[in-house]
């Protein structure tokens, strides 16, 4: 089986197996573009420490079947395993969904999507911005004015 | 790299994952995502994907309402109802009431506590709402009036007294029409002999005299439905009555 080697933005070199290299889209239209090529694939947007990432989920899914249905994606729950991967400080989490996006890897988006959305579902207001460190800036009555709004929301 | 420096695509990406009541409560959070949060209110109101289909029955006519728009200000959702004007006869002009009645249904299956989980639509109806046509209504004068239901329902249509001159012109076209119809009858003899007699003294000529008076005409029509999110959101907790009649 053939590698693949991809240069992340700090000029580190990975060498890895053309197939896992192509759960990327963008690298494996790359890829179909230049042929059979000895060079790097450049990754401007990627750094070393969010590719070896990348790489390590790319490797263990590389046997998955391909969803092309959106809504089986969407709703199917995030395994075992993913949700220790995703167990990452903040930024590389936003880091590696960043790079999912880049790199066209829709599984991978759709599993850092949903651990985000796992951290905010049935907090209050106060809990996320607590989280995610928001500074609040509404003013007192803006804010009374939405907490009176969504008072249905609030009772989780 | 923080929640809110990520792209608007990749927000939006997450929000998929979220019910309504989770973007409500994230909508404190700070002006940016309350600006996020009420386009993808708005997006999900506007492909259906927030609720289950609501119609409108309004005297005897009933039809399906499709959301058009959110109001962020309001954070009212507004429904267009394709319906032709309804028309409302009456002897006199006195208070009367039309009765409009709202509709949902749900899947078993989408989770609602209160379903049973036989894979049927469950069908659940509003009455809150009442049309009231009060008297002394001037004629071809269009009133618009909001009717006002108890859970912030509202029903925006417009109401018309139709004109005398109107009725009266209907009345001569059916005139003129049966008029057409006995000449017809009278050019082809031999069909007449085998149709039956036509009574001159039931005709309306215009020779006759009215004597009862022209009902009043009343014509309706529901340009609007609006309902407050809140209450979209939270339908069990409406004064509803689920149908027997299941689909």
């Amino acid at each position: 089986m053939s590698n693949v080697r991809l240069l992340s933005s700090d000029n580190e070199e990975f060498v890895v197996q053309k197939e896992v290299a192509e759960r990327s889209v963008l690298i494996k239209n790359m890829l179909e573009d230049v042929g059979e090529t000895d060079s790097a694939i450049p990754l401007p947007n990627v750094t070393a420490k969010v590719l070896k990432k990348v790489i390590e989920w790319c490797d263990h899914h590389s046997s998955d079947p391909v969803t092309t249905d959106e809504t089986e994606r969407r709703t199917t729950d995030i395994d075992e395993w993913d949700q220790k991967f995703m167990e990452v400080d903040q930024e590389t989490l936003f880091d590696i969904i960043l790079a999912a996006n880049y790199l066209d890897i829709k599984p991978l988006l759709d599993v850092g999507c949903k651990t985000v959305a796992n951290m905010i579902k049935g907090k209050t207001a106060e809990e996320i911005r607590k989280i995610f460190n928001i500074v609040n800036d509404f003013t007192p009555e803006e804010e009374a004015q939405i907490r009176k709004e969504n008072e249905w929301a609030e009772d989780r | 790299m923080t929640l809110l420096a990520l792209p608007y695509e990749i927000v939006s990406h997450i929000f998929l994952y979220l019910t309504i009541q989770d973007l409500a409560r994230l909508e404190r959070t700070c002006k940016n995502f309350q600006s996020w949060i009420l386009c993808e209110i708005e997006r999900r109101i506007k492909t259906c994907t927030l609720h289950d289909d609501w119609d409108i029955l309004i005297h005897s006519g009933s039809v399906v309402v499709t959301p058009a728009r959110f109001d962020i200000r309001t954070k009212k959702v507004f429904y267009s109802v394709p319906m032709d004007p309804i028309r409302i006869k009456t002897m006199y002009a006195h208070r009367r009431q039309i009765h409009c009645a709202l509709s949902w249904s749900c899947n078993n299956d989408n989770g609602n506590s209160n379903s049973n989980s036989n894979g049927k639509k469950r069908h659940w109806t509003y009455d809150g709402l009442q049309i009231v046509l009060e008297e002394g209504m001037k004629e071809g004068i269009t009133e618009q009036i909001d009717v006002q239901g108890e859970n912030g329902c509202e029903l925006h249509a417009s109401l018309t007294r139709l004109q005398q001159k109107q009725q009266e012109q209907y009345r001569q076209q059916y005139q003129q029409q049966y008029q057409q119809l006995r000449q017809r009858d009278d050019d082809d003899q031999s069909d007449r002999e085998n149709a039956p007699l036509i009574s001159s003294s039931i005709a309306p000529t215009n020779s006759v005299t009215r004597i009862a008076p022209l009902p009043l005409i009343y014509s309706i029509q529901v340009d609007e439905l609006s309902l407050p999110l809140s209450k979209l959101i939270c339908v069990d907790a409406w004064p509803m009555y689920e149908d027997a009649k299941q689909q």
